[in-house]
């Protein structure tokens, strides 16, 4: 574990982002700020799962929303039906969606590149549809009366308690994904993105590290499922299709693959621009299809692969390395 | 009943098999994945749509329109997503065209709104009637039209020095550029047939359903790559093969199984073909690409 903090330009940052946060609602704002706020957290966790496995493993899967969905259903589910509280909830979103995304990974280990996309596309497509058509989870008209979340006795109901509660979760989902990406499971990740060959010459088990990869991102993006249901009290399909996959993937692209920093900038952006320019609603996935079209290809490192975050000189960006995985 | 279903599942998977055809060229010769290619056909629709009016028009002048206007709006494609992207890495140029196919789709939805549209078509045969089995004009159609092309294709790839010239692109681009062959030249005409099969194809399926709706491109693409995925990618028989399989799945589950759930059925297909074996049925192994 090196994760010198505060003392490196890195920790610097990271300790002013969580500043700002956390005094922003000492300022007398609107309260949609801290409604679109709570979303950037529970965003930034999903794109920062994603993250692990995308920017870090290198397994271009597009099931990410399917993921967050389960958690999120799991957790709406249980509290509709059996008023069950938060943190069961949480329990079992994050054990089901990780189990499943195991499934996943040990269904496509064999996988890579454009194969794995077409996989995990149809996968997506497979859970989104269970979610449109099943009974159990309210079908076309979605999940109503999911309750606020609860933490032993407190229920987070006022717009700046969801907001501390969802930057909590961001900080939790941040600090795992930090943790494992500075482990040598971590280490392990990034030799099988670069080279999956070498990797495996050099004494690493392939596929244990690809299994892992599935298993924690989809358990993360299952845990901001349950945050995203309780926050938004109400669960539809919508939300889980692969288009938002693909979105998913657009703000992690413009965010930088392969950095700590890049998805919570790559979400600021893509959640809070679109929400600046609400009367052209219309053109808001029009925006995201250009980023992913013409600002990907031009810039891959993404916003977080500028040096103003890093200490080392400019790195390689992810998608810009022409070894390890064909298309 | 058995044979009526087994009819209307060619007539299906007649379509979808031209559009796999038309996506396993243009994948074979860039070695890239088209994800806009279901888009490109919905967007031409539109456009032929549009600029003939509403109405009732004749099947060979809307198959003319259709063909022109996704061979026009897949060049553009071709021009933005993949020559001006031709020096990056394939990650990239997967990505962007992600991207190009949800700018298509909203592009759609912003010019020609999300409401389903009217698509009329004056048929040029009589519906059929033999044998119990009762088809649609569209549907005998669909049949007859996709097996002419398919025949028409083989010529074209088998005794023209095109045609000749495409192949031994997907066998080995490296070899026929040393061979003379004009990569270039080889590319736009690749996609400009993909894109005019694709054109073919959705006239069939706009025929047999009657409507249009802006986002059904993104679910024929879906089924197209299915469809190509589960024949075998980069074969040709194999995508007229999975094309057919996909109109059977399709067609099958939607009778005998769940209405609701035949696109699931379908994927969860495709998924199973991916992880028993992902070169397909009629592909060859390619290691370095599993």
């Amino acid at each position: 574990m090196r994760l010198s903090l505060p003392s490196s330009r890195l920790g610097r940052v990271w300790l002013a982002l969580l500043a700002v946060a956390l005094a922003l609602p000492a300022l007398s704002l609107p309260s949609f700020v801290f409604r679109l706020g709570a979303l950037i957290f529970i965003y930034g966790s999903v794109v920062s799962s994603f993250n692990l496995l995308t920017g870090y493993c290198g397994l271009l899967s597009v099931a990410h929303a399917g993921f967050f969905g389960i958690g999120a259903y799991t957790s709406g589910i249980m509290s509709v039906r059996w008023h069950t509280g938060f943190l069961t909830g949480m329990a079992a979103g994050t054990a089901l969606t990780g189990l499943l995304s195991l499934l996943v990974g040990f269904a496509t280990v064999r996988l890579r590149g454009r194969y794995l996309i077409m996989a995990t596309l149809g996968i997506n497509e497979v859970i989104n549809l269970v979610m449109f058509n099943s009974e159990f989870t309210g079908g076309p008209n979605g999940l109503p009366g999911v309750a606020p979340p609860d933490l032993f006795g407190y229920v987070f109901s006022s717009t700046t308690s969801l907001y501390y509660l969802n930057l909590a979760g961001l900080a939790l989902v941040t600090a795992i994904v930090a943790l494992v990406v500075h482990s040598p499971l971590g280490r392990a990740m990034v030799a099988l993105r670069e080279d999956d060959l070498a990797a495996e010459a050099i004494g690493i088990d392939t596929v244990r590290t690809k299994l892992l990869a599935f298993t924690l991102a989809g358990a993360l993006a299952g845990m901001a499922g349950v945050f995203y249901a309780h926050n938004n009290l109400f669960v539809s399909y919508q939300t889980f299709t692969t288009d938002e996959s693909f979105i998913l993937l657009a703000m992690l692209v413009i965010g930088g693959l392969g950095t700590l920093i890049g998805p919570i900038i790559g979400v600021i952006l893509m959640v809070a621009l679109p929400e600046a320019l609400r009367g052209a609603a219309l053109y808001r996935y029009l925006l995201y299809g250009l980023v992913l079209a013409v600002v990907a290809p031009q810039w891959p490192a993404g916003l977080g692969g500028m040096r103003l975050w890093t200490r080392r000189r400019k790195a390689v960006p992810v998608l810009d390395r022409q070894g390890g995985q064909p298309a | 009943m058995i044979a009526q279903q087994l009819a209307n599942s060619l007539a299906l998977g007649g379509a979808y098999a031209l559009m796999a055809l038309g996506f396993g060229l243009i994948f074979g010769v860039l070695d890239l994945i088209h994800w806009s290619y279901g888009d490109v056909m919905i967007a031409g629709a539109y456009v032929t749509l549009t600029l003939m009016g509403s109405g009732t028009h004749s099947f060979l002048l809307l198959l003319g329109g259709m063909v022109v206007a996704t061979t026009l709006v897949g060049m553009v494609v071709e021009r933005l997503n993949f020559h001006a992207l031709r020096d990056k890495p394939h990650m990239v140029i997967l990505i962007a065209s992600l991207g190009v196919a949800m700018v298509i789709q909203n592009a759609i939805l912003i010019i020609w709104g999300p409401a389903r549209r009217r698509f009329l078509v004056d048929m040029p045969l009589p519906p059929l009637k033999v044998l119990g089995i009762s088809l649609s004009a569209s549907r005998v159609l669909s049949i007859v039209l996709s097996v002419v092309v398919m025949v028409g294709l083989d010529a074209l790839l088998r005794r023209t020095r095109l045609g000749m010239s495409i192949r031994a692109t997907i066998l080995d681009r490296d070899a026929a550029i040393l061979m003379g062959i004009n990569r270039r030249f080889i590319m736009v005409s690749t996609f400009a047939l993909g894109s005019a099969l694709s054109g073919v194809a959705m006239l069939l399926l706009a025929s047999m359903y009657g409507v249009i709706f802006p986002l059904e491109g993104n679910f024929i693409g879906l089924m197209v790559f299915a469809a190509v995925i589960i024949g075998g990618l980069g074969s040709i028989p194999g995508a007229v093969l999975g094309g057919v399989i996909i109109g059977f799945s399709q067609t099958l589950s939607a009778a005998y199984v769940s209405l609701t759930y035949k696109d699931a059925i379908t994927m969860t297909l495709l998924a199973l073909a991916l992880v028993v074996k992902p070169s397909g049925i009629l592909g060859k192994p390619q290691e370095e690409n599993i």
